[in-house]
């Protein structure tokens, strides 16, 4: 399966959202053809990940101009998007959508987007559009949106730190396990739809 | 007696400052300590290696009403006035910036004025339990780790925050780095045209950083606190207080690690192993890449700048400068061949430094880091 990931952050940018969106292409690139769509300059590669970006140091509208250019662009390959939420992603999403025939699942894993969507009009819009136009919303935890059926698929475990004065080894089971049961759910969604 | 032009120029400076600055202090209600550890010794030689130092006075006292400690920064010399302004905005900008994720805190601002030529800054003195090298080095892992974490909190890739940082900061892409670099090798072997080693060792320096140009650059944006070693830091409450915003700069996020554990070679070394242990444990090889890259930027430059004091120190001082690059140039060679520093080789610079080091510059030395 092709799939495009859709983000406004990604390694070396320091955000949790980065950090999962990276981890996520790399174990999703293990069984599908992954491609992630990003704000960023020289992303970090990794191994069976394609990396195409928009210079995030350009001006806004340039920036969300060239990201739409681009999103058209992959969306015509892919079989399914799976977008972060936040306006840089979801305006283009929505617009792209009104042409494009690529379904798109919208993860709403960022809490300050979604308030800064609550204090704007037009930020809020963008997001209701985004959200009424996607196959799937995902919610990392149950959250209700008026007539908006959402599926809960918990955020995987950080990667614990490796520090070198814990008396007792670092147990990665647990992460990878909470990883395993992500890639799973969404392998699923991306299967099914539902 | 050591007898040359840059410690006498400055001892001048120094003590004709402190003639004028004493009653103009003492008139805004802040009376001087008897010791003043920030304008003896070696202080003279320090000058920042690519920003111009402009000429002040570091000194230490109480404000009288209430006997609070205070370290007040004064001068008199236009680009020294020009690094307090800088310096002052950098902090208002620092605790402003809304991208940074986590802010560092600031001694607080106590006074800032102009009184005739002098501009005068002073903030509260921040006292530690304890130097920070004599805390237990789990603690001293983890408050330095807390130190880079919320520096890299802080990243200008966007549009508007490029702007803001170039404006207050300033930034250095891979492109400053290496055009640095080549001016570092440049000064160095036309100072020391006669050494052996240094020449090659330069060469491939350069020719590393220049291969690895992408990887400098993609590690660029970042808040980065070009000399963020522990006399420029102090501890209170488990809380890291900066003392020199002016080494704030936007670029790579490994320019402040660098030059802290290319330090901490010298005055901890199993702390610096700690470290790079754990960059290697918890981040991608790339970023143990760009470590390795910009210590060996960092280690150019500490040579640079020992072979710029060597045609202003005579004596012991000048044997220790010599001392110095030879250790430096060691280091370099070890961290660009990924090898290990002897610890004999460097037992034996100390014993060199602390034989040919003053008894000012000993004493000033005492409780800094």
């Amino acid at each position: 399966m092709k799939i495009a990931l859709l983000t406004p952050l990604y390694p070396p940018d320091i955000a949790p959202l980065a950090s999962y969106t990276k981890e996520l292409a790399m174990r999703m690139g293990e069984e599908h053809e992954v491609t992630v769509v990003a704000y960023g300059y020289l992303p970090e590669q990794a191994h069976g990940v394609r990396n195409m970006t928009v210079d995030k140091r350009t001006p806004l509208f340039i920036r969300l101009f060239n990201y739409t250019l681009l999103l058209k662009k992959v969306s015509r390959d892919a079989d399914i998007i799976y977008a972060q939420n936040g306006a840089s992603i979801e305006f283009p999403l929505v617009l792209v959508s009104l042409f494009a025939g690529t379904p798109y699942m919208l993860r709403l894993g960022d809490g300050e987007a979604q308030n800064r969507a609550k204090k704007s009009f037009v930020l809020g819009f963008i997001e209701r559009m985004a959200i009424k136009n996607a196959r799937t919303v995902i919610v990392p935890t149950h959250q209700l949106f008026a007539g908006i059926h959402t599926t809960v698929i918990d955020d995987p475990l950080v990667k614990p730190e490796i520090h070198p004065f814990t008396n007792s080894p670092v147990d990665l089971s647990t992460h990878e396990e909470s990883w395993n049961i992500h890639i799973a759910k969404l392998n699923k969604l991306f299967s099914h739809g539902t | 007696m050591e007898h040359n032009d840059a410690s006498t120029t400055w001892r001048t400076y120094r003590n004709q400052e402190l003639a004028v600055v004493t009653p103009l202090l003492e008139k805004l209600g802040y009376a001087l300590d008897q010791k003043q550890p920030h304008v003896t010794g070696e202080r003279h030689l320090m000058q920042a290696i690519t920003t111009a130092h402009g000429r002040k006075l570091i000194l230490l006292g109480r404000r009288q009403r209430d006997s609070t400690r205070v370290v007040i920064k004064i001068t008199s010399d236009p680009t020294g006035v020009r690094e307090l302004l800088h310096e002052r905005t950098c902090r208002r900008i620092l605790s402003e910036i809304r991208f940074a994720y986590g802010v560092f805190f600031s001694p607080e601002e106590l006074l800032f004025t102009k009184r005739g030529n002098y501009t005068i800054a002073v903030h509260s003195f921040i006292a530690q339990e304890c130097a920070f090298l004599d805390r237990p080095i789990a603690e001293q892992f983890a408050l330095a780790l807390a130190g880079f974490k919320s520096q890299e909190g802080a990243r200008a890739t966007t549009y508007a925050h490029t702007k803001l940082a170039q404006r207050t900061f300033g930034s250095r892409n891979a492109e400053d780095y290496l055009r640095n670099f080549a001016t570092f090798k440049k000064n160095i072997l036309a100072q020391l045209s006669t050494d052996q080693v240094l020449p090659a060792l330069l060469t491939q320096t350069e020719s590393l950083l220049v291969t690895h140009k992408e990887t400098i650059e993609r590690y660029g944006g970042f808040l980065t606190h070009t000399d963020f070693v522990p006399h420029n830091f102090r501890i209170k409450d488990a809380n890291i207080y900066l003392l020199d915003h002016s080494s704030l700069v936007f670029g790579n996020k490994y320019e402040g690690w660098a030059r802290f554990l290319n330090f901490m070679l010298l005055h901890n070394p199993a702390l610096e192993a700690v470290f790079v242990q754990y960059i290697k444990d918890n981040r991608t090889p790339e970023e143990s890449l760009c470590l390795q890259l910009m210590r060996t930027y960092r280690l150019g430059e500490i040579i640079w700048y020992y072979t710029n004091t060597l045609k202003k120190t005579s004596g012991n001082l000048r044997s220790l400068e010599v001392e110095r690059i030879q250790f430096w140039s060691t280091v370099l060679d070890a961290i660009l061949h990924g090898k290990l520093l002897p610890n004999e080789t460097r037992q034996k610079y100390i014993e060199a430094r602390d034989r040919l080091r003053s008894t000012e510059e000993k004493e000033r030395q005492v409780g800094l880091h």
